[in-house]
C-alpha cells in the first residue's frame, strides 16, 4: 500500500523524473514518471530498462551523470548538476530542445540506509533575462560562478573574455584582470586550435556543446580541459557564449601514467620473455633493445661489457649490442667504442662502480672526454644503468637521447633499473650456467681422459707391490691380453713373462731402487690364449705415494709394431732385391720427415757415386742440372699439392761423378693420407741417356728421311700398320699425278694396280708380311696413273717388325721403270735382230764360205779325182757370188733397222 | 743262218751336195773303215736309220743344222719322241759359229761333238778319238 502510494506521488511529480538502478557497470531505468514520458518519444513501458547512454545518447552529460551517480551511491547524499543543456535525441517537443536544466540525483535508501536507487530529477532552468530578478542572478552568480572550482566564463562573438571567475584565471595561470583583456585563442594548443574554434562557432551559432581539448597556460603548462559552451541569448539574439572549463589534466596525466606504467610492465615482461626464451644472443638483445628503446623514446640503447685487462689490470669497456632510432647513427662499429679505458671516463665509472645510475646532459658537462663523445655522437642526454654481478661491475646498459636534453623521470629510471636488474639476472644466470657447463665439461673430459688412458686406452696399466704381484690391473687387459684383471691381480707379473726375458727384466726392475722410472726393452708377455705378445713397459716407483703405494707399470703392446718392423725389413729386402734386378734406382721418400731411402744395384754403373755420397740428404737435388731444378720443384709442388694426382713422371739432367750429365726419367707413385695430403712418394729413377740418344738419332734419321722423300723422284711411302695411315712424298702427285685427296683411301694404291697384276702383288705382299724372317719385299707391276697412263713400277719395301714378328711399319719406294722397260724392249728387239744377223752369218753367210773353204782345200792338195778342176773352179765362183749376195742383203737390212730406230726417236 | 750285224755306218746328212762330197772325201782320206751313207735332210736320215737298225749296231751321224724338210734340231727332237733301240752318235757339222747353236747342240744326249764347216782331216781325226766312239776306230 505504501509502495503504491509513493509510486502514485512519484508518477504525479511535476518534474521529469527517472529512477536508476546500478546493474553491473551500467545504470538502467527502473521507473519513469508521467512528466518524463511527456517530453521523450518513449512511452512509460519503453523507457523502463534503458541504460543511461540510451536515454542520453552521445551526450557529454553521460560521464558527468555517471560520476554523479557513483558519488550518490558512495556518499548516499544528493548531488546536483546544472544548469545544463540536455541533448535529448528522442525529444518530443521542440521547445524543450534549448532548455537549461538543473539536475538533482537523490539517493533512495533501503532498510539499511544504503542507497540502492537514484532518483533522477530534471528541473527546468531556462534562463530568461526578463523573468529573472536580480536577487536570483546574484545567487546564481555566487553559486555557479564565483564559488565554482571549475572555470566559468563568457566570451563575446569574437572570443574575447567578457566575464570569468577565479577558477578559469587559475587554470589559465593569469590574473583575472589580464584574462578579461584577452581572447581565448592564445590558450589553445596548436594541434587542437581548429577543433576548439569549431566548437566555439557552434556555441555562438546557438548550439550548446561540450568537448575535451588541450590548452596551454600563460606559463606554458599543458592543460587538458573539459569545456561546455552555451549560447548567450539577449532578446533572442545570440551575443556570445557561456563557458565552463573543467581542468582534467591530472586525470588524463594519471591515466597516461597508468597507461605508461602498464606499457612499461608489458615491455619488461616482453624483455624478460625474450631473454628467457632466446637467451642472451646479440640478435635477441637487439630485438629487446629495440622494444625498450622505442618504449622510453630513446634514440640509442646499448650494452657495454667491462673486462679487466690481465696485463695492465685496467678496466676496458666495449660496446657489445646496440639499437638506434632513425635520429641516431650506429656506433657499434666505431673502433673507439671497443677497448675503451674506463680510467678516462671517471665521471661515468664513479657512480656505476658504486652500482648507481648515471645521467648527464650535454650542457651540464664540463670539457672532458665524455663531452667529446656526446658531441661526436650527437648525444643530448644520457642514462647509464650498471650491471653488477657478484659485487663487480660487469657492464652497463645505456640510453642516449639525441633530440632533447632530457630529464629522465623517476618512473622511467625505476622502470629501466628494473629492466637492467632483469638483464643482470639473465647475465648472471648465463655466466653461472656457462661456468657450470665448463666445469661439467672439464669433469667429463677428465673422466673421459681417465677412461681413455686407463680403462679403454691401448696401454695396460698395473700396480705392483714390492714382490712383483699385481695390486691393480686396468680393464684394458681384456682387449690387450684377453685376460680379466681379476685373473692377474694377486699373481706375480713375472709368471706371465717369457722365461728367456725374465732375468733381464728383473735386472731392469732392480734399477727402481735407485731411480724413479725405468723403461724396459721389449719382452714377451703371455696372453689368455698362451700366445706371446711383445710388450714395452715403463715402470714408475710410487711406493712412497700414499695414494698408490706401489710400482706403476705402464705397458704397451708393440706386437703389431714389432711384426710390422719385421715386415718392413722384409719389404726393404725385397726393394733391395728388386733394385738389384734393375738398372733403376728405387726410392721411398717420406714427405713428412723428408727422409729418402734409396735401393740400387750399383750407382757406379749409373752415375759413379759412392754409397756414402748417395745417402747424404741433399745428394739428389744438388746434382740435378741447375736449369732443370726450378721447373722440377714447381712440378713436384703442383702435383703433390693436387689431391687428385697419384702419379708423377719427370725428366731431368743428373750430374755424373765425371761432371757429364745423364738424362734421367723419374716415375713415382704418391701415397696420400685421408685428408688427401701427400705423405710418401715411391718411385724409380731410370738412366735414359742411351734411349734419349737413340731417340735423337731416330729423330735425325726421320728428318733425313723426310728430306730424302722430298729430294727423290721415287715415290716413297711410309705405311703405319697400327694406325693404317700411309704417308707418301711429293712424287705421288708430281710423278703419278694423283691428288692428295685420293691418298686418304686405304686401298687406293691396290685399286690402281693393273687387274692382271693385282692378285700376284697382293699374294706376294701377304706372303712376305706373314713370314717373320722376311724384312724386304720387292715386286714389279703395272699401275694406272692419275692421268690414265699406264706405268711399270718396281716397288721395294723394308718391313719393321715388333718383338713378336708382326709388321708395324713398312717403308718403301716405287720406281717408275716404264721408260727403262721401253728401252729394254727396244734393246731386246735389237738383240733379236742381231741374233738373226748372227744366225744368218753363221748359217747363211758361212755356209757358202765353208763350202768355198772346202773346195779351196781340194785345190790345195791338187785332188781333182772327186771333182774335175773346172767344175771345182765353177763351184768356187758360185760360192763366192752366193757370199756376195748374202752380204749385200745384210747391209740392206741393217740400214732398214737404223732408219726405224731414228723414226722411233 | 743269221747275217752278222755290221759294227757301224756313217751317215753324212746335208742338203748341200758339194758339202756332202767334201765330207765324204775327208772321211775317205782318213780311211774310216765303215760304210758312208749320204742323206739330204733329217727325215731321210731318220728313215734310213730306222730301216737299218736291225742290220747295223751303231750309226755315226755327221749332221748339218740348216736343212729343208727336217733340219738338224728336228732330227734330234725326233729321237726324243721315238727311240730306235740302236746306238746313234751325232756330230753336228755346221757352218754356224754362233754360240747359241753350240750350246743348244750339246743339250741333246745324242750329240757327241760340234764341228764347224768345212770338215777337215784333223776334224775327222778328232771325231775318231771321241771317247764315245773311240773303240770303233782302234
Amino acid at each position: 500500500m505504501e509502495k503504491n502510494y509513493l509510486l502514485d506521488i512519484f508518477t504525479a511529480l511535476p518534474f521529469p523524473c527517472l529512477v536508476f538502478k546500478k546493474e553491473g557497470e551500467n545504470f538502467n531505468v527502473v521507473q519513469a514518471n508521467r512528466k518524463i514520458s511527456s517530453i521523450l518519444c518513449f512511452n512509460h513501458d519503453e523507457i523502463i530498462g534503458k541504460s543511461l547512454v540510451e536515454v542520453y545518447p552521445k551526450d557529454f552529460i553521460v560521464p558527468l551523470l555517471q560520476n554523479s551517480f557513483h558519488k550518490v551511491l558512495s556518499t548516499s547524499k544528493k548531488d546536483v548538476i546544472g544548469p545544463v543543456t540536455l541533448n535529448f535525441t528522442h525529444i518530443k517537443i521542440s521547445d524543450h530542445k534549448n532548455l537549461m536544466w538543473d539536475i538533482e540525483n537523490i539517493p533512495i535508501k533501503d532498510e539499511n540506509t544504503d542507497a540502492v536507487f537514484i532518483l533522477h530529477v530534471l528541473k527546468e532552468a531556462v534562463l530568461s533575462d526578463s523573468d529573472r530578478n536580480e536577487n536570483e542572478k546574484d545567487q546564481q552568480y555566487e553559486h555557479f560562478i564565483t564559488k565554482n572550482p571549475d572555470g566559468l566564463y563568457s566570451l563575446d562573438l569574437k572570443g574575447d573574455f567578457t566575464s570569468a571567475n577565479e577558477g578559469i584565471a587559475e587554470i589559465a595561470e593569469v590574473s583575472l584582470q589580464e584574462l578579461l583583456k584577452m581572447n581565448f585563442l592564445p590558450f589553445c594548443e596548436t594541434k587542437d586550435k581548429e577543433k576548439i574554434w569549431n566548437h566555439f562557432q557552434e556555441g555562438i551559432n546557438g548550439v550548446a556543446n561540450t568537448f575535451e581539448a588541450n590548452f596551454l597556460s600563460a606559463k606554458g603548462n599543458e592543460k587538458v580541459l573539459l569545456i561546455s559552451l552555451m549560447p548567450i541569448k539577449i532578446n533572442n539574439e545570440i551575443v556570445g557564449t557561456y563557458g565552463r572549463a573543467k581542468d582534467i589534466t591530472n586525470l588524463r596525466n594519471s591515466e597516461k601514467v597508468l597507461s605508461e606504467k602498464n606499457h612499461f610492465l608489458n615491455v619488461n615482461s616482453m624483455f624478460m620473455g625474450l631473454l628467457l626464451e632466446q637467451g642472451l644472443s646479440v640478435e635477441t638483445l637487439e630485438k629487446a633493445f629495440s622494444i625498450v628503446g622505442q618504449t622510453v623514446k630513446a634514440d640509442r640503447m646499448y650494452y657495454f661489457e667491462a673486462v679487466k685487462d690481465e696485463g695492465s689490470k685496467e678496466t676496458l669497456i666495449s660496446m657489445k649490442v646496440e639499437w638506434t632510432s632513425e635520429n641516431a647513427k650506429p656506433e657499434i662499429d666505431n673502433p673507439e667504442m671497443h677497448g675503451l679505458s674506463a680510467n678516462k671516463l671517471q665521471e661515468i665509472m664513479g657512480p656505476l662502480t658504486k652500482n648507481l645510475p648515471f645521467t648527464a646532459k650535454l650542457n651540464d658537462l664540463p670539457e672532458c672526454e665524455l663531452r667529446d663523445i656526446f658531441l661526436d655522437q650527437q648525444i643530448k642526454s644520457m642514462l647509464l644503468l650498471p650491471v653488477f654481478i657478484q659485487n663487480d661491475l660487469y657492464g652497463f646498459i645505456g640510453f642516449d637521447d639525441c633530440t632533447t636534453e632530457r630529464n629522465w623521470s623517476n618512473d622511467e629510471i625505476n622502470f629501466l633499473k628494473g629492466l637492467a636488474h632483469n638483464f643482470t639476472n639473465a647475465v648472471e644466470k648465463r655466466t653461472a650456467e656457462t661456468a657450470l657447463r665448463q666445469k661439467e665439461e672439464a669433469l667429463k673430459r677428465n673422466e673421459e681422459k681417465f677412461k681413455a688412458l686407463v680403462q679403454e686406452g691401448s696401454d695396460l696399466i698395473g700396480i705392483l707391490d714390492t714382490s712383483g704381484k699385481y695390486l691393480f690391473v686396468s680393464d684394458t687387459s681384456k682387449n690387450i691380453l684377453g685376460l680379466d684383471p681379476q685373473d692377474m691381480i694377486g699373481k706375480l707379473a713375472f709368471d706371465f713373462i717369457h722365461p728367456d726375458d725374465v732375468q733381464r727384466l728383473q735386472e731392469e726392475f732392480g734399477l727402481l731402487e735407485t731411480q724413479k722410472r725405468v723403461k724396459t726393452a721389449a719382452f714377451r708377455f703371455k696372453d689368455q690364449s698362451g700366445n706371446w705378445r711383445w710388450m714395452e713397459t715403463t715402470a714408475t716407483n710410487l711406493l712412497s705415494d700414499p695414494a698408490v703405494q706401489g710400482i706403476v707399470v705402464n705397458s704397451r703392446d708393440i706386437t703389431t709394431i714389432y711384426e710390422q718392423a719385421k715386415e718392413i725389413e722384409l719389404i726393404n729386402e725385397r726393394y733391395r732385391l728388386a733394385a738389384k734386378a734393375t738398372q733403376d734406382i728405387i726410392y721411398d721418400w717420406d714427405l713428412e720427415t723428408d727422409e729418402v731411402i734409396r735401393y740400387y744395384r750399383s750407382l757406379i754403373d749409373l752415375f759413379g757415386y759412392t754409397a756414402e755420397e748417395v745417402d747424404q740428404r741433399k745428394f739428389w737435388p744438388s746434382n740435378i742440372h741447375p736449369d732443370d731444378l726450378p721447373h722440377l720443384r714447381k712440378k713436384l709442388d703442383d702435383i703433390l699439392g693436387d689431391e687428385e694426382e697419384f702419379f708423377i713422371s719427370t725428366e731431368y739432367r743428373f750430374k755424373r761423378v765425371d761432371g757429364s750429365y745423364a738424362r734421367v726419367r723419374d716415375r713415382g707413385f704418391i701415397i696420400r693420407n685421408k685428408q688427401g695430403k701427400a705423405i710418401r712418394l715411391i718411385g724409380a729413377s731410370s738412366d735414359i741417356s742411351e734411349l734419349t740418344a737413340k731417340e735423337e738419332a731416330l729423330k735425325l734419321a726421320n728428318q733425313r728421311f723426310q728430306l730424302a722423300m722430298k729430294a727423290t723422284n721415287e715415290m716413297i711411302w711410309d705405311w703405319n700398320l697400327e694406325t693404317n695411315e700411309i704417308v707418301r712424298n711429293q712424287a705421288f702427285e708430281e710423278v703419278y699425278k694423283f691428288s692428295e685427296e685420293t691418298n686418304k683411301a686405304s686401298d687406293f694404291w691396290y685399286s690402281r694396280i693393273h687387274p692382271k697384276d693385282q692378285k700376284r702383288v697382293k699374294k706376294s705382299l701377304d706372303i712376305a708380311m706373314a713370314n717373320p724372317e722376311v724384312f724386304k719385299w720387292k715386286e714389279e707391276y703395272r699401275i694406272f696413273k692419275g692421268n690414265g697412263d699406264r706405268a711399270y713400277v718396281i716397288d721395294r719395301a723394308s718391313m719393321i717388325r715388333d718383338n713378336l714378328g708382326n709388321v708395324k711399319r713398312m717403308v718403301g719406294a716405287v720406281l717408275d721403270v716404264t721408260e727403262s722397260r721401253r728401252l729394254l724392249q727396244e734393246v731386246k728387239g735389237q738383240r733379236e735382230t742381231f741374233k738373226e744377223i748372227a744366225w744368218e752369218q753363221s748359217h747363211v753367210v758361212r755356209a757358202p764360205l765353208a763350202r768355198l773353204q772346202g773346195l779351196l782345200d781340194l785345190f790345195e792338195i791338187n785332188d781333182f779325182e772327186v771333182m774335175p778342176k773346172n767344175e771345182l773352179v765353177e763351184n768356187v765362183k758360185k760360192a763366192a757370188n752366193e757370199i756376195d749376195g748374202i752380204i749385200t742383203g745384210i747391209v740392206s737390212r741393217i740400214e732398214k733397222i737404223e732408219v726405224g730406230a731414228d723414226e722411233k726417236k | 743262218m743269221p747275217t752278222r750285224k755290221s759294227d757301224m755306218e756313217i751317215l753324212i746328212v746335208d742338203d748341200d751336195n758339194i758339202v756332202c762330197m767334201l765330207h765324204r772325201n775327208q772321211l775317205l782320206r782318213s780311211q774310216v773303215p765303215y760304210k758312208l751313207v749320204t742323206c739330204s735332210n733329217g727325215k731321210q736320215a731318220f728313215e734310213y736309220i730306222r730301216s737299218k737298225k736291225e742290220e747295223v749296231n751303231s750309226f755315226l751321224v755327221l749332221l748339218d743344222i740348216n736343212m729343208p724338210v727336217m733340219n738338224g734340231w728336228e732330227f734330234l727332237e725326233k729321237f726324243k719322241e721315238k727311240s730306235l733301240d740302236t746306238d746313234i752318235y751325232v756330230v753336228l757339222v755346221s757352218s754356224s759359229t754362233y754360240r747359241d747353236d753350240k750350246q743348244k747342240a750339246f743339250r741333246s744326249d745324242k750329240v757327241i761333238d760340234y764341228v764347224t764347216k768345212p770338215l777337215g782331216v784333223s776334224d775327222v781325226e778328232k771325231i775318231k778319238n771321241l771317247k764315245e766312239i773311240k773303240s770303233y776306230f782302234n
